[in-house]
């Protein structure tokens, strides 16, 4: 390897070309402007003590000096440039306006921002004015953004967030996502599902504000490496705004639109479903007396009573019933100020989110501040702040028909009302509670009105650090940070008194109570020192190393209780001590890092970057012996600065990059590595009892990265482009491993699996108009990626079974988490053809005409579990987002588009519209469902309970969900001179989720459960992203 | 393009799913019932039919149903039939529920809106309806059809048979019916507001409360019961009979008495066949209303009449049973209940020789009885003791106003209990009306154990029956001792009808 590495060095020094040396002499060349490509005068040429300004034609020569080499070129209006002093070569600084749209001139790395020339890995950063005008938290604004990043949002319910994870899986059980830096300090929020709300999950970027980040970085691969352990999954660097001005600015940014009412299941109406009653009735009640009497709407004779005609003579169009337009306002007041010795950057915001299900709603009370301040030349002080308060109103998400209101609204038979009626036939503000007895379906309006789910949250991000120059070379740095957040979630499913929703836990519990509280506090520290030294015009060589501490503790309580004795009694202190349960659990996990970076720079056309990390963290067990070490090593070699290739001026950027890095995953608990303590009830005696089966040698999982990379930048940036090509190995992946029974426990945890992950990641951007009135950009992001399991350890395959018969199938050699079910070929039309088949289900139950034909994989005309075949799986081959964007003069409009293909669904929602095996309303699919004999359909029979499992977990309900999303569009217009009292004005209106094309069929392809991996590609009923328009009004004093 | 190609495909996806019926759905029709049937000229008399009788609007509505349908070649003649009739016909076609092929089974039990039930038969692959072939069935939107080869022509029920029995048996009909009550159902009510004087005005629902129909539910088509009918003639014959019997005149409350036996003993449960009917010797059949009807005393005409929920036999001859009006008496010789009496009316009631010296009050077991003590052999003829010892009384009993009026019998043969306390064993001779009785038997342990004993039996005449009976007890055989009368009980006996 080293060898190699040699002979690639020698040979790209000889491309290079290195020319003769020339003391004090005049460094030449020419500015121009990148746009135009006109000679710029008068920009301001530097180089150590020497300054110039360019002439008209935009010449300059400047003398050389001998300690300093890279020359800054600045112009009011543009953006800075800097480049080597290489003698004997004329310059050509080209330089970009800082109107140029979508361009960011800086790249946020670890170590701080550099200007972008000094790209050397995978990283991309994108300002402020390159994300999406949406959503309240940077993660929403991300969508399509970085090719290697996968966005999702997570649904519709306000104040959720999105998914977002580095594309791929890289560890079945630890955490996959990446590592968030927020100005310096990372901190690790809760991902976790809420034990509380059903569906509910946190916002991981819930201390951030769109509004406040000035930059966003993903990083991956070497880029990381100073994150060790914490790196594997990438890590999102953000950079708030800070002030950049002398004098004070106050910004006003309101925010104010609608939300839409998501598209509806075309579920059955009354006759349909009256219909579909009788004919699923017929197989529950044999005896037709007895189906009339369940469902007296089924007769319409002269015994019909009059009480029935009002309680069933509806026509209710339930999905009507709970949503409705939601308005949503944001109100932001920056005010940023200060001196040369002292600056701040002050933001408060209130933002309220009401959502499209009725009673529900997002509040959120946020503040931020930043601060820095010149102690002295070589002393610099920062602080920033952050504190938000949210409280939220939700509701249920998942298949629970009995506490999810979105679910109970397409399950509600139509023939019943909202309202109950008194006997003088006066609608009542009492809920109907004929659906619950007669169908088990909570009303929805009562569910949604009465069911209270509630959060209240805060987080509190502080940290502060310093820089030391002790000169101009040699710099140290310190951080102090800490992040707290607290969550408290309550929900209250009623129904004892109003008996409007349906009991929970088999009909036990009428009403339920639950409650619960989190806790997460870390800490970190990180100290460290910056080198850097130019040797002379060829040689520069930046040397950064630390140590980084981050400790955490999380805590949760969740209690539970059932049967208050009225719904008007909502504690737990007045729920029966049957059925009341309490659990929680008390978590540290700390990590302590050390890392040095040694980064060589050859005439600006090589740059070598070496790190190494070595990192320990409580997960690693006794005798792992702590530490892991984290190399790393890049290379980037900027083509467009050879000599042979200097003549193509109009060329910016041409960069091959190559890295190798090892990075880590010691996101897991520490309960597999070591002894914990919970407590178990013996009688009325509780003891503390030491729990797992620890393994002492476990260790952190490894991430080795190979990337190839290309950039590709020209006319004046007009055209940017970047290809990554990378393999990606999770070796030692944490596994349960079987064990003897002899242990007393199943499994005990093992560095035992390998995953790979092979992808290529594209971003483009393309100005195909570009002049002072027009601009017309055109751009997006790809990333094709596949991931393979290579090893599961002792095992061939794993899988996650669920109760609804769904398997996640993890194969050594396939796709990990792919669907397993069975395959469903079509409806069998008639008893002949049912006869021929002779199929039977495996407790010996024939399949008749009407019921599906399933494919019998090992020909034994038993249709059991040994059928079952792959079906599909949720990641994507590719994905990414593209957009266009139109500046007209003041006006501009943009389309931001996300896509993805090849990534199958499991449907869960759609399951249950069609599976006809209960009295649930059903999709309008149910109304072809398989009738008479010699019927040719694709939907079979409806059959109370189902019993040949026609609704099995099978290929019917694994869909493509390939879609191509307007996930945002903006027409804004851009008053930047003074208007009334203001400085600087703009105006937009911007939709969200607009238009989505899509062979889909449930509500909205893009969703996520959690941040759980293995929950992606299963749609089991969170209420879709909203479709929103909203008009934003954004003005400087 | 690409975009609007996209479009395109998402919506069509989207709607060709979930579009109920997609274009090419073999073999279903999208009308409904009626336009269906309408469309297809086979049925055209069916249709017609189904028109007239306004079947046909609620085939179209959402409500769903099964069509059996008859076509035009099997569809007889109704010209003659009135319009009831037809829509009695017509609804006997229909049913809620659609019964999709798959779904019909043999056995199975399917009521029509007329509320007639007709029985599913499978024979082969066949299937049968009221033992008529089905074939073909067509699914519509609202439900489907089947070709019924052969029209349903309903039976009467029970309640429409007597309904429409004509002048002859209305005295029958009569009474029956006029021991309706009609109550209002609240439940069933659907209010309608508030009239002027704030009381609640309802569309109001009754409640049709028979206390003989309650039982025999003769218009429920789901059970089956036997009529037993009386014509007018039939039930005048047995109340005179009876009148005869009794030597008197039916009172008017007797009428009531004996129409309502006649109501109670006629409905049976489930269907009688002819042999089961006028069976020779004593065979009982137990009415719904629990009234016995014995095979050997009532005679019926053996033609049997079928209706949708049971059969019919006419009574030719109707015998009110003798035993209804038929009682006992039982009654206590305790002093304590004596003296409700007035002095005079107990000068009455006993006939005592020597009420004032000889006859003390015992008390025995918490009551207070007769007791008498003498000596002496009897010196009369057969032994008799004729002056002292005796007790002679007029049986009373409660009328309906709670008054003691003296007890009457209806002619018959009855048996006599009683209960004394005779010390030393001697022999109680018991008359009545003068007539022996019988006595009660020598040498068994007298003791005070209060319990009745018989002692023969005695047949009440005709012109006896009219009145007041008069029972007499005297020591009779055995020398010196004490009498305690404690009961006596006159009961018919267990063999009268």
């Amino acid at each position: 390897m080293n060898h190699m590495l040699r002979y690639i060095y020698v040979f790209l020094l000889s491309l290079a070309g290195a020319s003769p040396l020339i003391a004090q002499e005049e460094i030449k060349g020419t500015v121009v402007d990148a746009v135009t490509r006109q000679p710029v005068e008068g920009a301001y040429v530097l180089l150590g003590v020497h300054a110039v300004e360019t002439a008209v034609d935009g010449t300059f020569a400047v003398l050389a000096d001998d300690k300093v080499f890279t020359i800054e070129v600045s112009k009011p209006g543009y953006h800075t440039a800097y480049l080597q002093a290489l003698k004997g070569k004329k310059l050509h600084v080209s330089l970009q306006p800082e109107s140029t749209l979508l361009y960011n001139p800086a790249l946020l790395l670890p170590l701080g921002t550099v200007p972008v020339e000094r790209k050397g890995g995978t990283t991309r950063t994108l300002g402020q004015d390159q994300l999406l005008r949406t959503g309240a938290t940077p993660d929403q604004a991300l969508h399509g953004k970085f090719a290697a990043l996968r966005v999702l949002s997570k649904g519709g319910m306000p104040g959720e967030g999105a998914f977002v994870q580095k594309r791929g899986i890289r560890s079945f059980t630890a955490a996959n996502s990446p590592l968030i830096v927020l100005d310096g300090m990372p901190y690790l929020p809760d991902e976790g599902e809420s034990s509380i709300i059903n569906g509910s999950s946190r916002n991981m970027f819930m201390p951030i504000n769109t509004k406040d980040v000035k930059n966003i970085s993903f990083l991956t691969g070497a880029d990381a490496a100073s994150y060790g352990s914490l790196g594997a999954n990438g890590v999102l660097l953000i950079e708030t705004e800070q002030s950049s001005i002398r004098g004070t600015s106050v910004e006003f940014h309101t925010v104010d639109g609608v939300g839409f009412v998501p598209r509806a299941f075309p579920l059955m109406d009354r006759a349909a479903f009256v219909n579909y009653i009788s004919d699923i009735g017929e197989t529950r009640f044999s005896d037709l007396e007895a189906l009339v009497g369940q469902f007296p709407f089924l007769r319409d004779d002269e015994s019909y009573q009059q009480k029935y005609r009002y309680i069933f003579g509806y026509d209710t169009d339930w999905q009507k019933e709970i949503y409705s337009p939601a308005l949503s306002t944001e109100n932001v007041l920056k005010i940023k100020g200060g001196d040369a010795i002292a600056n701040y950057a002050f933001s408060v915001g209130y933002l309220y989110d009401r959502g499209v299900m009725d009673y529900t709603n997002f509040n959120k009370y946020y503040t931020k501040v930043n601060a820095n301040i010149s102690v002295t030349e070589r002393l610099k002080l920062f602080a920033s702040m952050n504190f938000d308060y949210n409280e939220g109103r939700l509701h249920e998400q998942g298949m629970k028909p009995q506490t999810n209101p979105a679910l109970a609204a397409m399950y509600s038979a139509p023939v019943v009302g909202i309202h109950a009626k008194t006997l003088q036939g006066v609608t009542t503000g009492r809920y109907d509670t004929w659906g619950v007895t007669t169908f088990g379906v909570s009303n929805p309006v009562a569910a949604v009105d009465d069911i209270l789910g509630s959060n209240q949250s805060q987080d509190i991000l502080v940290n502060a650090g310093l820089t030391y120059n002790l000169n101009p070379r040699f710099s140290l740095n310190a951080m102090v940070g800490l992040y707290y957040d607290y969550l408290k979630e309550s929900i209250f499913l009623s129904g004892r008194s109003s008996h409007a929703v349906a009991p929970t836990m088999d009909g036990i519990a009428e009403n339920t109570v639950r409650k619960g509280v989190q806790e997460n506090f870390n800490l970190y520290f990180k100290f460290g020192g910056d080198y850097s030294k130019q040797f002379n015009e060829a040689h520069a060589v930046e040397v950064n190393a630390g140590m980084q501490l981050l400790t955490t503790r999380h805590e949760q309580d969740v209690a539970q209780g059932i049967n208050t004795t009225s719904d008007f009694y909502k504690s737990l202190g007045s729920t029966t001590s049957f059925g009341r349960s309490l659990t929680g659990n008390i978590e540290g996990w700390n990590w302590l890092n050390f890392f040095a970076r040694v980064a060589y720079d050859y005439k600006d056309l090589l740059r070598f970057t070496a790190g190494l990390s070595a990192d320990g963290s409580t997960s690693s067990g006794e005798r792992s012996g702590y530490f892991s070490l984290f190399p790393s090593a890049q290379l980037a070699w900027k083509l467009n600065h050879l000599n042979a290739l200097s003549g193509l001026t109009w060329m910016d950027d041409l960069t091959l990059r190559a890295e190798t890095s090892l990075l880590g995953n010691s996101r897991f608990s520490p309960k597999l590595s070591r002894y914990y303590y919970s407590n178990k009830m013996l009688g009325e005696l509780t003891g503390l009892v030491r729990a797992g089966l620890p393994n002492s040698q476990m260790k952190s999982e490894t991430n080795r990265l190979h990337d190839i990379g290309l950039d590709f930048s020209a006319w004046g940036n007009r055209l940017n482009l970047s290809v990554d090509l990378s393999s990606e190995v999770t070796d030692g992946m944490v596994l349960p491993n079987a064990i003897g029974p002899a242990y007393g426990f199943e499994y005990r945890y093992e560095n035992a699996g390998k995953l790979q992950t092979d992808a290529i990641d594209a971003s483009l951007q393309f100005s195909l108009v570009r002049n002072s009135d027009v601009d017309w950009i055109v751009g997006g992001t790809l990333s094709a990626y596949r991931t393979i399991v290579k090893s599961l350890g002792d095992v061939n395959e794993r899988r996650v079974e669920f109760s609804d018969g769904a398997v996640l199938l993890s194969r050594v050699g396939e796709k990990p988490y792919s669907f397993l079910g069975y395959r469903a070929d079509r409806v069998i039309a008639s008893r002949g053809e049912a006869d021929r088949l002779l199929l039977s289900t495996h407790t010996g139950l024939p399949f008749e005409a009407g019921d599906m034909l399933f494919h019998d994989a090992n020909p034994d005309q038993v249709i059991n579990a040994s059928d079952r075949v792959i079906l599909g799986n949720p990641q994507p081959d590719f994905y990414g987002g593209f957009f266009t964007r139109v500046r007209y003069k003041a006006w501009s409009l943009s389309a931001d588009f996300t896509y993805s293909h090849g990534n199958e669904i499991y449907n869960v929602q759609r399951r249950g519209l069609e599976s006809m095996s209960t009295f649930y309303n059903q999709a309008r699919t149910a109304e072809r469902r398989w009738t008479y004999d010699g019927q040719v359909t694709d939907v079979p029979r409806a059959a109370h309970g189902d019993p040949k499992g026609n609704s099995r977990f099978s290929n019917r309900w694994i869909e493509d969900g390939s879609h191509v999303k307007l996930k945002n569009v903006t027409l804004s217009y851009h008053h930047p001179a003074r208007l009334w009292f203001f400085h600087d004005a703009r105006f937009y209106l911007t939709g969200d989720n607009l238009w989505i094309a899509t062979k889909y069929l449930g509500q909205d392809p893009e969703f996520a459960w959690s941040y759980d991996n293995a929950m992606l590609g299963i749609d089991q009923g969170k209420l879709p992203p909203t479709k929103a328009l909203q008009l934003g009004v954004q003005l400087q004093f | 393009m690409l975009a609007s190609f996209l479009l395109a495909s998402c919506a069509d996806q989207w709607n060709d799913h979930y579009e109920a019926t997609p274009k090419e759905m073999e073999g279903i029709s999208n009308e409904t019932l009626f336009t269906y049937l309408e469309g297809e000229a086979n049925y055209s008399a069916f249709v017609a039919l189904l028109k007239e009788t306004g079947l046909a609007e609620e085939l179209n509505k959402s409500n769903i149903y099964t069509v059996w349908a008859p076509t035009n070649d099997v569809m007889p003649d109704l010209s003659g039939y009135s319009i009831e009739e037809k829509r009695l016909i017509a609804r006997s076609h229909v049913n809620s529920i659609a019964l999709y092929e798959t779904k019909l089974s043999d056995g199975k039990m399917i009521k029509m809106l007329s509320g007639k039930n007709f029985t599913l038969t499978k024979e082969g692959d066949t299937f049968f309806l009221d033992a008529k072939p089905l074939a073909n069935g067509q699914v519509c939107n609202n439900g489907v059809v089947y070709v019924l080869e052969g029209a349903i022509l309903p039976k009467m029920n029970l309640l429409d048979y007597l309904l429409n029995s004509g002048e002859t048996y209305s005295t029958f009909r009569r009474e029956l019916f006029a021991r309706t009550d009609t109550i209002f159902d609240l439940d069933n009510s659907f209010p309608l507001g508030f009239n002027e004087d704030g009381n609640q005005v309802y569309d109001s629902a009754f409640i049709y409360d028979n206390p003989i129909l309650n039982k025999a539910t003769i218009g429920d088509e789901n059970r089956d019961f036997t009529m037993f009918l009386p014509s007018d003639a039939v039930i005048d014959a047995a109340l005179s009979s009876h009148a005869d019997y009794l030597s008197r005149p039916l009172s008017a409350y007797d009428s009531l008495f004996y129409m309502d036996w006649i109501l109670q003993a006629v409905f049976f449960a489930g269907r009688l066949e002819p042999g089961e009917l006028n069976t020779p010797g004593p065979n009982s059949l137990f009415s719904v209303n629990s009234r016995e009807w014995r095979t050997d005393k009532q005679t019926l005409d053996e033609t049997k009449e079928e209706t949708s929920n049971g059969n019919v036999y006419k009574v030719d001859v109707l015998y009110i049973p003798r035993n209804l009006i038929a009682k006992s008496i039982e009654f206590e010789f305790v002093k304590t209940y004596l003296t409700d009496f007035t002095a005079d009316e107990q000068a009455r009631f006993f006939t005592l020789a020597s009420l004032t010296n000889a006859w003390y009050d015992y008390l025995w077991n918490g009551k207070h009885y007769l007791s008498h003590n003498s000596t002496g052999e009897g010196t009369g003829s057969d032994g008799v003791y004729t002056g002292d010892l005796s007790v002679s009384a007029i049986l009373f009993e409660k009328n309906r106003f709670g008054v003691y009026v003296p007890a009457t019998l209806s002619p018959g043969d009855y048996e006599i209990w009683v209960s004394t306390r005779p010390y030393q064993n001697p022999t109680i001779l018991v008359t009545l009306n003068g007539r022996r009785v019988g006595e009660l038997p020598v040498g068994t342990a007298q003791t005070h154990d209060g319990v009745l004993r018989t002692v023969g039996t005695v047949t009440i005449t005709p012109e006896e029956s009219v009145q007041p009976i008069v029972v007499k007890l005297m020591r009779y055989k055995g020398g010196d001792g004490r009498l305690i009368v404690h009961a006596f009980k006159i009961q018919p006996m267990s063999t009268e009808y």
